[in-house]
């Protein structure tokens, strides 16, 4: 979900989450931010994803999970979400996650939250 | 017509949504004999007062799945299709048992309590105040996770264990040693190889020690419920015997969860975790409909003060390396007669172990020997040896 910068409301500021070498390819780490917590993703392919820090079915760090291609599964549950999207694709994460737009500035990973 | 499921524990509940999830048109009705809206029980030996439905209520409407309440089948008419309620008939062209499994109870204790339900968890935490004297026989998981949260709420606590440790049946006796430590450390009094005899308010060690007590709880394993399955005449050891495929003896019905134990080459196997209940029922579910299921590996966890406890894969195997993890926890392999994997167990704090679990389980599913220094070196990453190129293929 690379943001695209035209379809984006002027208040929704862009957040500066980490580098890009702070995240391994095919794997996540945790953002805090103004106490939310986020996860953000580099997938297989090098490309930068973020979603709500929490699984949708207990509070689980998803952080702790594991990445399989495009797939987060959730440390405690084995509920598992596509990231790119926020799917659930497997219960008990019954609930989708949230996503947010990503944005590369060099190596700068910036995510837009509202 | 349709399904009827039995029991709306972890596995009738899933099977009811794989149903559905697998496109089945027809009517599904999932009967449960306890009066509350479907909950995990896992959170009932975690914490003083965690109710967490299964699933939400709307989710059962929005499935088309007939949720009842407060009702239980008596019988079961085989060659009628037909299962007896005790809110009348009900025809079926499947019949799933999901009954699960209740708390053994121990012969000659009077006052031991037992926990499997969410009224018993009530009752029992109600006891369980600033002070209170709690002796726990049994030190299984259920009898740990207890002592850690009664702790935790004041109570001073006493376990008593006829084995030679703790966690004796699931987990290995290194990990099991941290555990015992750990509970020490927090001032719980763990007594093993201990035969006590029962007095009124108390207990008489072999020792004669006497341990007084204002709550009793036995947590000495559990028992599947197989009444009605024995009832119908069908095959039980166990456990009600199912194959590969979750058919019981009977054609048309199948089991999944704590009730069934699945036929093996040597013998049956009974397995009791919450993931694997999930798995059969949504297993069954799509064997009722002639689709396969995804092969899974048997997993189980356990929350102790901020201690995790994880282990995959079945116990039998050798000892093959050890793993120092990132966060200080410890992992250990096993692995058969070929090198290849077959259980990692790992003690950690929250979810540091999730991950390298995560990729055992993996490795154990692909059937992979990696070499033991590999799995002990942990600048090594266990995602790396899901890799060819590093892992020795299976054997055969
Ligand atoms: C306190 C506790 C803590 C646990 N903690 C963990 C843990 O940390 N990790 C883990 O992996 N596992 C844990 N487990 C185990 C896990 O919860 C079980 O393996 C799982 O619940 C099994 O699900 P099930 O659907 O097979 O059976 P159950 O959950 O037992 O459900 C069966 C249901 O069927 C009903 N029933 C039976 N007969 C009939 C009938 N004739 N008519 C109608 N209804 C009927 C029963 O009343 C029950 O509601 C724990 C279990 C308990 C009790």
């Amino acid at each position: 979900m690379t943001a695209d910068a035209s379809h984006r409301k002027p208040d929704m500021p862009w957040i500066e989450a980490c580098t890009t070498q702070d995240i391994d390819e095919e794997d996540l780490i945790r953002f805090d931010h103004d106490a939310r917590t986020f996860a953000i993703y580099q997938g297989p392919d090098g490309t930068f994803f973020c979603t709500d820090g929490l699984c949708t079915h207990e509070d689980v760090h998803l952080s702790d999970g594991l990445v399989m291609g495009y797939v987060i599964e959730c440390p405690k549950h084995n509920g598992q979400f596509d990231y790119r999207t926020g799917e659930a694709k497997r219960s008990p994460a019954c609930r989708n996650l949230q996503t947010y737009n990503v944005r590369l500035e060099g190596e700068r990973v910036l995510v837009e939250i509202p | 017509m349709g399904v009827v499921i039995v029991g709306a524990g972890e596995a009738g509940v899933r099977a009811a949504f794989a149903l559905r999830e697998a496109g089945y048109q027809g009517a599904v009705t999932l009967l449960s004999e306890e009066p509350d809206l479907p909950y995990e029980r896992p959170p009932l030996s975690k914490s003083p007062d965690a109710l967490r439905p299964i699933a939400p209520e709307e989710a059962y409407r929005a499935a088309g799945i007939r949720l009842r309440l407060g009702i239980w089948v008596t019988h079961v008419d085989i060659g009628r299709k037909r299962a007896e309620t005790s809110d009348g008939p009900l025809a079926y062209d499947h019949l799933l048992l999901a009954t699960g499994a209740e708390a053994r109870r121990l012969p000659g204790f009077p006052e031991a309590v037992h926990l499997r339900r969410r009224a018993d968890a009530g009752a029992l935490f109600a006891r369980i105040v600033p002070g209170a004297r709690l002796t726990v026989l049994g030190a299984g998981f259920i009898g740990m996770e207890l002592a850690a949260v009664a702790r935790g709420l004041g109570a001073q606590v006493t376990v008593l264990e006829v084995g030679p440790r703790i966690l004796c049946r699931a987990v290995p006796a290194e990990l099991a040693a941290l555990l015992h430590a750990r509970h020490a450390g927090e001032g719980v009094r763990i007594v093993t190889d201990a035969a006590a005899a029962p007095l009124p308010g108390a207990l008489r060690l072999a020792s004669g020690e006497v341990i007084a007590h204002d709550l009793l709880v036995a947590g000495v394993g559990s028992v599947p419920r197989t009444d009605l399955a024995e009832r119908i005449g069908l095959e039980i050891d166990n456990g009600i015997v199912v194959d590969a495929g979750h058919q019981t003896s009977a054609p048309g019905i199948f089991a999944a969860g704590d009730c069934c134990a699945l036929r093996q080459e040597a013998g049956v196997l009974r397995l009791e975790s919450w993931r694997i209940a999930r798995d059969q029922g949504e297993a069954a579910a799509r064997a009722m409909l002639g689709l396969s299921a995804v092969g899974s590996v048997p997993y189980f966890w356990s929350d102790q003060y901020d201690l995790c406890l994880q282990v995959v894969g079945l116990p039998g195997g050798a000892p093959l390396a050890s793993r120092v993890l990132p966060g200080g926890g410890r992992m250990l392999f096993e692995a058969d007669a070929e090198g290849r994997l077959t259980r990692a167990a790992a003690l950690g704090r929250d979810n540091e172990l999730a991950r390298d679990i995560k990729l055992a389980e993996r490795l154990i599913a692909a059937g992979i020997a990696p070499v033991a220094e590999a799995l002990a070196d942990p600048g090594i990453s266990l995602k790396s040896l899901l890799g060819a190129g590093t892992a020795v293929a299976k054997a055969t």
